[in-house]
């Protein structure tokens, strides 16, 4: 029989979580709100931390680790606020950012985690076609292979992409 | 589930165009830091949350086996593994054993208190245990002091940096609920709205239905059924999805009421009986209390006076055994009446020569006894109208929320 939710090892439940959203809340504290490189590995840490300690039963644990890295932030720039200003992402709660924003940064976010899990050539060519806005017929050069062939590979890996993308965000693709 | 459309399609290839998610993408696959200090914390508690059910088990089969335990004055006690089990052994008496989950909660604050203060814990454990209490007191309809654990519980998570929104939207989801409790309907909706939003964003759907349900109970204090019933009947229907079979109950409880109100006694029924199979279903005693009370007002209103006289008692006799005074005494005046309607006069004086109350604050205290004075009068002048009763219970059922009104008897 499977043990209590509640009487579940910390440190198991640390082991799968950490694999699952350690990186994910350390990119959400760099990237998202501005933590500096050196500082974001403590942040991560009090976040986990928080979490062993009050072992919440909610639904959704990459939205809780989320929602406590905002708060960890949150505070990691109060306390510094002699040093630089608070940004307004800082300050805002779940009721103030604008439903655009928080609409982009989530798409972002698991589009972010989409790209890392798709294999090293589907993204290398996705990023080259997509972001670097090469030609078929370029990144055909630099894999020494046809265009035909690239187009084809941007389709599979296109296909893939979204399979990963719905997975994420629990949509039907 | 969401449905991805081409429109979806286009939006999702043009941020493939946006450097943001490559830089996120990069940033999530370089590996994460090794957690030695985490795996070494999740041991520790892991090791300290396994001694403490041990040594706690045994002492919590029953109130007074925990009471003479003494535990906050036993230092094998005094580790945060054993504030942690008494917070989730607390939790799930909170209807069973509501005194039994307060002495818990309470052993849980003193500990916590001791091991902050030589900082062996963070301040959020003892706000969590402040929490427990708060919910513990609500159970026994102490509010007032429930209020006071809710501010202790603010001024630790407001100290620790690790206390999260989630904690504090605890805070609010309690107050809410006691706010109710004392007719303070537009604070408990803001306290309410706020849990439920903060619960939501960290994305947990059980409390988030549990701060919904509030809406619902203040629509039905605000005597607006209708709204009341609507809301309450969507958040089933989302609990019911969700396999959240507590707040499915619970909507249907409150939904319930609104229905009596609105005359609909058919759908009020079906409702209480879904209500209570699942109590039973839970095994949460204080709530299918409640539920059968609610019962017997229903069969009240229906003229069935033998099954509200046989629900509405059995209710009484249950509250007065769990020590919920207050419920206790409103469900015997509610019984009175009901003996007075159903033309078995003689059975009311000795109800209601013994009905007590109990209000932390001596000036309620004395109001009450004011109150309960006047009914005394009338039952032993004799032939007590069913109108003393109700405005004597009215008074009653008011006073927490309007603590210094006085009582004037029927003119």
């Amino acid at each position: 029989m499977a043990p209590h939710a509640a009487h579940r090892p910390a440190a198991e439940i640390l082991e799968e979580l950490y694999r699952e959203h350690a990186a994910l809340l350390c990119a959400t504290a760099h990237h998202r709100y501005g933590i500096p490189p050196e500082d974001v590995q403590a942040l991560v840490h009090d976040v986990f931390a928080s979490m062993l300690e009050r072992n919440p039963q909610v639904d959704d644990t990459r939205a809780f680790l989320l929602g406590a890295m905002q708060n960890a932030a949150r505070h990691y720039w109060r306390k510094r606020r002699h040093e630089a200003p608070l940004l307004e992402e800082h300050e805002r709660t779940a009721d103030d950012t604008t439903a655009a924003e928080l609409e982009r940064w989530t798409t972002n976010l698991s589009l972010g985690a989409t790209l890392a899990q798709l294999g090293a050539k589907c993204r290398e060519t996705l990023r080259r076609y997509y972001l670097e806005d090469e030609k078929p017929r370029d990144i055909a050069e630099h894999l020494e292979t046809s265009a035909a062939y690239v187009m084809q590979l941007l389709s599979n890996c296109r296909k893939r992409a979204r399979e990963i993308y719905c997975r994420i965000t629990r949509a039907q693709p | 589930m969401k449905q991805f459309d081409e429109h979806d399609w286009e939006r999702f290839e043009a941020a493939l165009r946006d450097p943001e998610p490559w830089t996120l993408a990069d940033a999530l696959l370089a590996p994460p830091a090794d957690p030695v200090a985490l795996r070494r914390l999740a041991a520790q508690l892991d090791e300290e949350r396994a001694a403490a059910r041990a040594l706690l088990a045994p002492l919590l089969a029953s109130l007074p086996r925990f009471e003479a335990a003494n535990i906050a004055s036993d230092s094998q006690f005094q580790t945060r593994g054993v504030v942690d089990v008494l917070n989730e052994s607390a939790r799930p008496l909170r209807n069973a054993q509501p005194l039994l989950a307060l002495a818990a909660a309470t052993a849980a604050v003193t500990i916590a208190t001791n091991l902050t203060s030589v900082d062996a814990c963070g301040l959020r454990v003892l706000g969590a245990a402040h929490v427990e209490r708060a919910w513990a007191l609500f159970f026994v309809g102490r509010y007032r002091e429930a209020e006071d654990a809710l501010r202790q519980a603010d001024h630790a998570f407001d100290a620790d940096r690790q206390a999260t929104d989630w904690d504090r939207a605890h805070v609010s989801l309690v107050r809410a609920n006691v706010y109710v409790e004392t007719h303070r309907l537009d604070a408990a909706s803001d306290e309410a709205l706020s849990a439920a939003a903060a619960f939501d964003s960290f994305g947990d759907q059980k409390y988030y239905l549990a701060a919904s349900l509030v809406e619902g109970g203040i629509r039905l204090m605000q005597r607006d059924y209708r709204g009341g019933a609507e809301v309450l009947d969507r958040l089933a229907e989302k609990a019911a999805r969700a396999g959240d079979r507590l707040h499915v109950a619970r909507a249907r409880q409150t939904a319930g009421n609104c229905y009596i109100e609105l005359g609909e006694h058919e759908t009020a029924a079906a409702y209480f009986h879904e209500a209570l199979a699942i109590w039973d279903e839970l095994g949460l005693d204080t709530e299918r209390v409640r539920t059968n009370w609610s019962l017997g007002v229903l069969a009240r209103s229906r003229g069935n006076f033998d099954e509200a006289l046989a629900r509405i008692d059995e209710a009484r006799r249950a509250f007065e055994t769990m020590g919920i005074v207050n419920d206790a005494a409103l469900a015997r005046l509610d019984l009175a009446e009901v003996l007075l309607l159903a033309n078995r006069p003689g059975e009311v004086a000795p109800l209601l020569r013994d009905v007590v109350v109990s209000f932390t604050s001596e000036g309620m205290m004395q109001n009450a006894r004011l109150a309960l004075a006047y009914l005394r009068e009338a039952v032993e002048a004799g032939g007590i109208e069913a109108a003393v009763i109700r405005r004597v219970r009215e008074y009653l059922e008011e006073l927490p929320a309007n603590p210094t009104s006085s009582f004037f008897p029927l003119a």
